[in-house]
C-alpha cells in the first residue's frame, strides 16, 4: 500500500539525495560528517553579536553543494520551513535590548544585530545539518556509526526504529482514516478516546515487537554481538576533512581580515 | 544428521488466557522430507511451528530436534539449526536493507566477511532477490518481501524449516515462485499452510489438525483427495482436484 | 522544546554530548549485562510507535487546541530506563538528523533535557514510589510528567544562558519556559495516563517490563552514573576552560549586556549559585569574567589562541567522547 505522510516525504526525500553520485557522497561518511560538526561549531563559536564576520561562511553551503551535486535550492527551502522558531525566539531581542547602535547614519537597537545574528546562524547551522544528511542517507549514517565506534546495541536500536518508522506511520494513518470515515469529522481524538485508539496501536505493536525479537534470536542474535566490518579511512577522506577545517580556523582567526 | 529431523511427544499447551490451544500431539517428520500442515484458522499450526522453535515452552511433552531434547539451556543452539519463517515477513526483516537482513544470520553466527557476503549473494541469487539488495525491506511487494525472507533463512545453517503461510496473500506469480523454490529445497520442511493446491504440488505429506490435535496424516495424494475428512476439520479439498 | 544549534555555544553542546555519551554507554553497559534487559526490537518498534505516534491530535476539552504524546515516561514503564533512554535517543537522533528538529551540536542538550530527566529522574523517584499504591497510578504519571517537564525546560534555560548566544535575562527567559512546559507536560501526563489505563485493562502483563531490577539497584547504580558523569563533566568542563573564549558566559554575559554594568550592586542568591558553578568548573585562572575592556593578555587570549583552540577544544571534547565509545566496542569485541 502507498501511503504518502508529509514525513515519509521527508525521509524519501534525503534518501534520494543521498544516492546522488558525486565526489562527497563516495568519501567515507565521517569526513562529510566531521566537515559538518566543524562548520557547526565553528558558526556557533562566534559571539553573539557578530554579523558581518558571519558572512564568509555563507559561502561554504554553496560549495559544498555544489561538490556533492545537491540541489541547493531545495535544501534552502526545507531549511526555510524550519526557521520560524528561531525568528520567535530571535524577535525578542530587538524589544528587550535596546542599546542604541550606530551604524553608519543610522542607529538602531542592538537587539536588532543580536536577532540577525541568531537568524543567520540558525539558517546556516540548519542548512548544514541537511546537506549532511543527503550526503550521507540512512546507511551513510549507519557506515559513519560503526566507525566511530558506537556500540553495536545502540546500531541496531537505531536502524530499527529507522526501519519500523514507516511501518507504523502507515498504521496510524490508516487508523486515522478509519476514524474520520466513521465520524465525519477531522481525526481529533476526544478524551475518551485518548487511551483506547493509540493504545489499541500500541497493544499490537508491542506483540509484533515481541515476534521481531523471537525472529531475531531465531537467527542468532546476541546483545554482545560485534556487529559488521568498518570501512576504513583513505587519504582522500582525511585530506577532504583537514582542508575544510583549515579554512573554518582561518576564518575564525580572521586571519584574512587580519 | 539424524533420520529424523522432529520429533515431538505428547505436546500440550495453553495460553496465559486459558485457552488449550494443543493437546496432546505427537508425530516425526523424517529428514529431507516436506509435510504440509493444513487445518482451519485457531486450530494450533502457528503455536506448534512456535514450540519447536523453542520460542515457547510446552506445559506438557517434549519436543527432539535431530534426536536431541530441547530445553532451556540447549535452545539457543538447537535454534541454530532451525529456520522459522514468520507469517508476516516484516516481523523477520528488520533491517534498513534487503542484504543487511540477509547477512544478519551469518554474520551472527561468527563468519568472516567474505563468507556472509558469499552466503548472502547465493541465497539471494537461489530466491531470485539479488537485484533488490540494496533496497529498504519496507518498500518491496508482497511478494518480494516473502522471498527475502526466505533468503534470510537459507543463508544460514539452517537444515529445518518452519513455514507459516509461506504463500500467504501472494499474487500467482510470486506464489508460483515460492511454491518452485520451497518445492527444489533439500531442506526437512515443515509448513503450515491454506493453500492445499500447493500442499498437493510439493509436500510428500499432509498433517490435519483440528482443535489442537493431529486428525489425520498421510500421504498429500492420498490425504487431500478426502473430501468427508477435509470437510469435517473445517476445510475443502484443493482446486485441482475438483476441477475437471 | 529541542534546541537550535544556534542557540549554544560549542562548549555547552560538547559538555552536553559528554554527559549523554556517559549516560548512554551506562545504559549500554547495563543492557549488555542482563540479557533480559536489553530486548531491543521491541524497544525499536515502540520508538516508532512513539515517533508515528506524533501524528495523532488529542483534543483538549475546553480549549480548541490539541496536544500530542510525549513518549519517554511511556517507554520507560513499558521498557526500563535503560532502553527508554537509548530509544528516545534514536528517536532525537532521526528527528535532529531528517527533520532539522534539534540540531547536530545540540543533541547532547536535546538528549539529556528529554530524555535523562523523564528516564532517570521522573520515572524512578516520582512515578514508581507514587504508582506503588495503585489509586494514586494516573496521579503519579501526571506528576513525574509535569516534573520530568519541568526539569527538562530548565535545562533549555541553563544551556541557552551559559551558552550566550542570547541575550534574554534569566528572569524572562523562565517566564517564558516554565509555564508553557508545565501545560505541555500536564497534557502528556494526562495522554500518558490514558494510554496506560488501557493497556492495564487489556493487557497489564506489559506494565510490568518496565519494573525489573532497577528498585533494588537503584542506589548503586545511580550512585555510578552519577560519578561517571561527575567526571565527564569536570573533564569537559576543565579540558574546556582551558580553551575559553575571551567572552564571558552566559549569566554574567546577560546581566552586562542589559543592565549595562560589570557588577551586580546587590547579587541575587541566585546569580550567586550560578557563579558559584562558573568557578567549579573553571578550575584555571585564565577562564574568569572578563570586561569588554580588559586587554588581551597571554597566549590563550589572543586571537589566534581562542580561535583555535574554540573550534579545537569542542572537536577534542567530541573526540574524547567518540572514544569512549570506541573504547567501549573495543571492550565488548574482545569479550565476544
Amino acid at each position: 500500500m502507498v501511503v504518502v505522510t508529509k514525513q515519509e516525504l521527508q525521509f524519501r526525500k534525503f534518501e534520494e539525495l543521498a544516492c546522488i553520485s558525486s565526489g562527497v557522497h563516495q568519501l567515507h561518511p565521517v569526513a562529510p560528517f566531521l566537515v559538518i560538526l566543524a562548520y557547526i561549531i565553528t558558526l556557533t563559536s562566534y559571539p553573539s553579536d557578530a554579523f558581518i564576520n558571519l558572512i564568509p561562511l555563507t559561502l561554504f553551503p554553496p560549495i559544498f553543494a555544489r561538490l556533492a551535486r545537491l540541489p541547493l535550492g531545495l535544501l534552502v527551502r526545507s531549511t526555510l520551513k524550519v526557521l520560524p522558531l528561531i525568528i520567535v525566539i530571535g524577535i525578542l531581542h530587538p524589544l528587550i535590548d535596546t542599546r542604541p547602535m550606530q551604524i553608519g547614519s543610522f542607529t538602531l537597537h542592538h537587539g536588532w544585530l543580536v536577532f540577525a545574528s541568531l537568524l543567520i546562524k540558525g539558517f546556516l547551522t540548519i542548512l548544514a545539518n541537511f546537506l549532511l544528511i543527503s550526503t550521507l542517507g540512512i546507511s551513510g549514517l549507519q557506515r559513519a556509526m560503526k566507525t566511530l565506534g558506537l556500540p553495536p546495541v545502540f546500531y541496531l536500536l537505531f536502524t530499527m526504529v529507522y526501519r519500523y518508522i514507516m511501518l507504523l506511520m502507515e498504521e496510524v494513518y490508516r487508523v486515522l482514516r478509519a476514524y474520520e470515515l466513521r465520524s465525519g469529522r477531522k481525526p481529533k481524538l476526544r478524551a475518551q478516546e485518548w487511551g483506547s485508539l493509540p493504545g489499541g496501536i500500541l497493544l499490537r505493536t508491542y506483540e509484533q515487537g515481541l515476534r521481531i525479537q523471537h525472529a531475531m534470536e531465531m537467527r542468532g542474535y546476541s546483545p554482545k554481538q560485534p556487529f559488521g566490518k568498518e570501512q576504513s579511512l583513505e587519504r582522500k577522506d582525511i585530506l577532504f576533512a583537514a582542508s575544510w577545517l583549515a579554512v573554518f580556523v582561518c576564518l575564525r582567526m580572521e586571519f584574512f581580515h587580519g | 544428521m539424524a533420520d529424523i529431523s522432529i520429533r515431538v511427544e505428547g505436546l500440550s499447551y495453553t495460553y496465559p488466557d486459558g485457552w488449550k490451544v494443543l493437546s496432546d500431539v505427537s508425530f516425526e517428520l523424517r529428514t529431507g522430507t516436506s509435510v504440509a500442515l493444513v487445518g482451519a484458522n485457531g486450530c494450533g499450526k502457528t503455536t506448534l511451528l512456535w514450540l519447536i522453535a523453542g520460542l515457547l515452552e510446552a506445559e506438557q511433552g517434549t519436543v527432539y530436534i535431530d534426536e536431541i531434547l530441547l530445553d532451556r539451556k540447549n535452545v539457543r543452539t538447537l535454534q541454530k539449526k532451525l529456520g522459522l519463517a514468520f507469517q508476516h515477513p516484516d516481523d523477520q526483516l528488520f533491517m534498513t536493507t534487503v542484504r543487511q537482513d540477509v547477512e544478519f544470520g551469518p554474520r551472527n553466527a561468527g563468519y568472516e566477511e567474505d563468507e556472509i557476503s558469499r552466503r548472502a549473494e547465493e541465497a539471494m541469487k537461489r530466491t531470485g532477490c539479488l537485484h533488490l539488495s540494496d533496497r529498504p525491506p519496507y518498500r518491496l511487494s508482497g511478494g518480494e518481501k516473502r522471498m527475502v525472507s526466505l533468503a534470510t533463512l537459507l543463508a544460514t545453517d539452517a537444515e529445518i524449516l518452519l513455514l507459516d503461510e509461506p504463500t500467504n496473500a501472494l499474487d500467482p506469480r510470486s506464489r508460483r515462485n515460492a511454491i518452485n523454490l520451497l518445492g527444489e529445497l533439500e531442506h526437512t520442511r515443515l509448513i503450515a499452510t491454506h493453500d492445499l493446491d500447493m500442499a498437493l504440488d510439493i509436500c510428500d505429506e499432509v498433517m490435519v489438525m483440528h482443535r489442537g490435535s493431529i486428525a489425520a496424516r498421510g500421504p498429500a495424494q492420498l490425504i487431500l483427495k478426502d473430501r468427508p475428512l477435509l470437510e469435517s476439520v473445517g476445510l475443502e479439498s484443493p482446486l485441482s482436484l475438483v476441477l475437471p | 522544546m529541542h534546541m537550535a544549534d544556534a542557540l549554544i555555544s560549542p562548549q555547552v553542546g560538547a559538555m552536553m554530548w559528554a554527559a549523554t555519551a556517559a549516560t548512554g554507554a551506562y545504559c549500554i553497559k547495563k543492557i549488555q549485562v542482563d540479557e533480559h534487559q536489553g530486548p531491543i526490537a521491541l524497544a525499536g518498534i515502540l520508538g516508532a510507535f512513539v515517533f508515528a505516534a506524533q501524528m495523532i491530535n488529542f483534543s483538549i476539552p475546553g480549549t480548541g487546541s490539541s496536544g500530542h504524546i510525549g513518549g519517554g515516561l511511556l517507554l520507560a514503564i513499558l521498557l526500563g530506563p535503560h532502553l527508554a533512554f537509548l530509544t528516545m535517543a534514536s528517536i532525537l537522533l532521526i528527528q535532529a538528523l531528517f527533520f532539522a528538529d534539534g540540531g547536530l551540536l545540540s543533541y547532547g542538550c536535546n538528549v539529556f533535557n528529554l530524555a535523562f530527566y523523564t528516564c532517570f529522574i521522573a520515572y524512578p523517584f516520582i512515578y514508581k514510589p507514587l504508582a506503588k499504591k495503585v489509586r494514586s497510578n494516573k496521579a503519579a504519571l501526571i506528576l513525574a510528567a509535569v516534573l520530568g517537564l519541568q526539569m527538562g525546560a530548565f535545562s533549555v534555560v541553563l544551556e541557552t544562558l551559559f551558552s550566550g548566544k542570547t541575550e534574554l535575562p534569566f528572569s524572562t527567559f523562565v517566564l517564558l519556559m516554565q509555564p508553557i512546559h508545565l501545560a505541555i507536560g500536564l497534557v502528556e501526563g494526562l495522554i500518558s495516563a490514558a494510554i496506560v489505563a488501557f493497556v492495564e485493562k487489556s493487557a497489564p502483563q506489559l506494565l510490568n517490563q518496565g519494573a525489573g531490577n532497577i528498585q533494588e539497584q537503584s542506589t548503586s547504580a545511580l550512585q555510578k552514573l552519577m560519578a561517571v558523569m561527575v567526571v565527564a563533566t569536570l573533564l569537559t568542563g576543565g579540558i574546556l576552560s582551558w580553551f575559553a573564549s575571551e567572552y564571558p558566559d552566559g549569566l554574567e554575559w546577560s546581566i552586562q549586556k542589559v543592565t549595562g554594568s560589570t557588577e551586580l550592586e546587590a547579587p541575587s542568591p541566585v546569580h550567586g549559585v550560578f557563579a558559584a558553578i562558573q568557578e567549579t568548573l573553571a578550575p584555571l585562572p585564565d577562564y574568569s569574567l572578563k570586561t569588554s575592556g580588559e586587554p588581551p593578555s597571554g597566549w590563550l587570549q589572543t586571537h589566534w589562541g581562542t580561535s583555535l583552540s574554540g573550534i579545537v577544544g569542542a572537536l577534542l571534547t567530541f573526540m574524547i567522547v567518540l572514544g569512549l565509545g570506541f573504547t567501549l566496542k573495543r571492550k565488548t569485541d574482545t569479550k565476544a
